[in-house]
């Protein structure tokens, strides 16, 4: 601490001390401390813009890493999205194939029994009627559509479109406004095809029929339920919107 | 690809056209009156039309002829215009079905040609024809787009924008004075309403990216549409007032061209989820999303017929792309345009029984009219480059002012 205090004070008795033969030394001094000072922050300068490079280059290169990391991830979940509509599409394709299937065993059935008495009055095959029954929806013919839904369901209870034929008759009362019913028969899908791949849609127009009806919280039930079981289906994307309205 | 089988011609009952009698001083008019009728009959796609002279006597009956029918017109000269009338007669029983007298001007002749014509229709078969109905188009000249407006013939056509850049995807409000379409004006593509009673067009939407292909609701009070806000082209549902939209469709691939079921409770669109163009149906409410088109690699532009038993999209195969009529299920798709070159975005007429579509057959893309077999292929355009048609609504019931019904 002594020390310390003394040295400015021995500096200035040495630089009087100089002054007199040496006028600029006292200024020398200085200049150089200057000098030097100037020196050590242009280093310092230089290191500091070199670190600031090293810095941008690491954020650039962690920048191109997100950027294809974030392509990466777009593509793979563009892939998923493909594989997912490809298994949905293969879904409608095995359908649609074993409803043809459904035909040719009646008619194969139809055949064995041709040799004795044969009543095939009023019988339509599966496919045409299932098919004939979807047209009426499209077209707005909602109660024929119900009636031969109804009765394909009768006779073909095991077909692999029976839950599909079941929505349908939900759809079938609430394209007429019928949301009691529609209550009903949507619920019936969910009950008796748990496993089918119509329950997503049948849980939100359950929802969405609850709603119409004024039963309020029936209807967030129904939403949180579908989003809880189904989190990946468009349907749990439509039910969050339904529980939280945008503005 | 092979879809279905070639559509066979439809079923068109036989109807004689008689020469038209003419009044003092309206031979030229009569001439030009029947010539509009027996265009419109030939488009209607109902009739077979053949040609004779005006009837001399009563007609008597011909029990073998039944179903066959025989119209018979007159133009005569009124004060200081016309009036034209017409009538059809059942050449089976030799009653007479439907007989009017229609007042014109030389100027609005075809207009009263078209409305005749739509109302023997009605009276044979209970469903009003097209002849009175318009329809709205792209044409291209040079680098612009613009949107047109023609009578359902083609006839009459007249510019509807004149923004000076590209106009796209012109439809029609269920009401018949509006046109929703796509306009690059404002250097994005934005969707604008055009009035066709004030002739002018303001913005619908104008959000971040795509807003493309519009179709109405049936009830008119949505606009289904393609929106690219959230980074991805999805289809919303945006009300006529503009005040809501609702997201239909999420995932990350391309969904596109919605079109309503007649009953307004479900719509057909394309989507590549799959990895390439197909057609997919949804409910209203954006669940239930299936695919429809079981067919073919590349699918698109689907519209559902006015009767919503049938759904007609253009398909691509060896490098062309020809247009598909199907059921509303997704089974039976048949190929109906078989020509050289491009035959793309089929809308249906308001009644169904034509299909309107762009082909480059003749080289640049001009517009035609068809059977929805594919016969009685009519061009109606010429000149320029014509596509994107859209056909209007019939008039709402009119109130009928004279003459028997």
């Amino acid at each position: 601490m002594l020390r310390r205090a003394a040295l400015p004070a021995l500096a200035l008795a040495m630089a009087m001390a100089l002054s007199s033969c040496a006028p600029g030394g006292y200024y020398n001094t200085s200049q150089s401390a200057l000098d030097s000072l100037l020196t050590s922050q242009a280093q310092l300068a230089k290191r500091i813009d070199a670190m600031e490079r090293k810095l941008d280059a690491t954020r650039e290169g962690i920048a191109a890493t997100r950027a294809t990391n974030d392509t990466r991830l777009l593509e793979i979940s563009q892939h998923l999205d493909v594989l997912d509509g490809k298994i949905d599409d293969s879904g409608a394709r095995f359908k649609n194939l074993s409803m043809k299937l459904d035909t040719v065993k009646k008619q194969i059935a139809d055949s064995t029994r041709a040799a004795g008495a044969r009543d095939t009055t009023g019988t339509l095959d599966a496919e045409a009627m299932y098919q004939a029954a979807y047209s009426d929806i499209a077209a707005g013919r909602y109660n024929l559509a119900r009636e031969s839904f109804q009765t394909y369901l009768r006779l073909y209870p095991d077909s692999d479109v029976a839950d599909n034929a079941q929505y349908w008759i939900g759809e079938s009362y609430y394209g007429t406004g019928d949301f009691a019913n529609a209550i009903v028969e949507f619920q019936k899908v969910i009950d008796k095809y748990p496993k089918g791949d119509k329950v997503p849609a049948a849980m939100f127009k359950l929802g969405l029929s609850q709603a119409r009806v004024k039963q309020t919280a029936e209807s967030q039930k129904t939403y949180r339920a579908l989003i809880q079981k189904y989190p990946k289906s468009p349907e749990a994307a439509l039910a969050k919107e339904r529980l939280n309205p945008k503005s | 690809m092979r879809i279905g089988v070639k559509a066979s011609g439809t079923l068109k009952s036989p109807l004689l056209l008689a020469r038209f009698r003419a009044g003092p001083g309206a031979e030229g008019d009569a001439r030009a009156a029947h010539d509009v009728v027996r265009h419109d009959f030939d488009l209607s796609g109902v009739f077979a039309v053949s040609d004779t002279e005006p009837l001399t006597e009563k007609l008597t009956p011909n029990p073998a002829a039944q179903g066959s029918v025989r119209v018979e017109g007159m133009v005569e000269v009124a004060g200081a215009g016309l009036q034209f009338t017409g009538e059809a007669l059942d050449i089976g029983t030799a009653e007479s079905v439907f007989k009017r007298t229609y007042p014109a001007t030389r100027s609005d002749l075809r207009r009263a040609m078209h409305r005749f014509n739509d109302d023997v229709i009605e009276a044979l078969t209970g469903e009003r024809g097209i002849a009175e109905t318009r329809i709205a188009f792209v044409r291209q000249s040079g680098r612009l787009k613009e949107v047109w407006i023609a009578d359902y013939d083609g006839e009459n056509a007249r510019q509807l924008t004149h923004d000076s850049t590209i106009a796209l995807s012109p439809a029609w409000a269920p009401w018949g004075s509006e046109i929703a379409f796509t306009t690059f004006k404002r250097g994005n593509p934005d969707l604008y309403l055009f009035d066709l009673g004030r002739g002018a067009s303001y913005p619908f939407s104008t959000r971040p990216g795509l807003n493309t292909a519009p179709c109405y609701s049936p009830d008119g009070k949505w606009i289904a549409c393609t929106l690219s806000r959230d980074g991805n082209a999805e289809i919303y549902l945006v009300s006529r007032d503009a005040q809501t939209a609702r997201r239909l469709t999420r995932n990350q691939r391309i969904d596109s061209s919605p079109s309503f079921s007649p009953t307004g409770n479900q719509i057909a669109f394309t989507s590549d989820r799959s990895g390439s163009p197909q057609v997919y149906v949804m409910d209203v409410e954006g669940s239930n999303q299936r695919l429809l088109t079981l067919e073919g690699r590349y699918n698109d532009s689907p519209q559902w017929s006015p009767k919503g038993d049938r759904i007609v999209y253009a398909s691509r195969h060896d490098a062309v792309f020809d247009v598909i009529v199907m059921d509303a299920n997704g089974q039976n798709s048949v190929q109906v345009t078989f020509q050289a070159g491009h035959n793309e975005n089929p809308r249906w007429s308001a009644d169904g029984r034509k299909i309107y579509f762009s082909s480059s057959r003749s080289g640049r893309r001009q517009l035609y009219l068809m059977n929805p077999d594919g016969s009685d292929v009519v061009q109606l355009t010429k000149g320029g480059e014509s596509f994107n048609p859209a056909a209007g609504p019939r008039a709402r019931k009119r109130t009928q002012a004279a003459g028997p019904g």
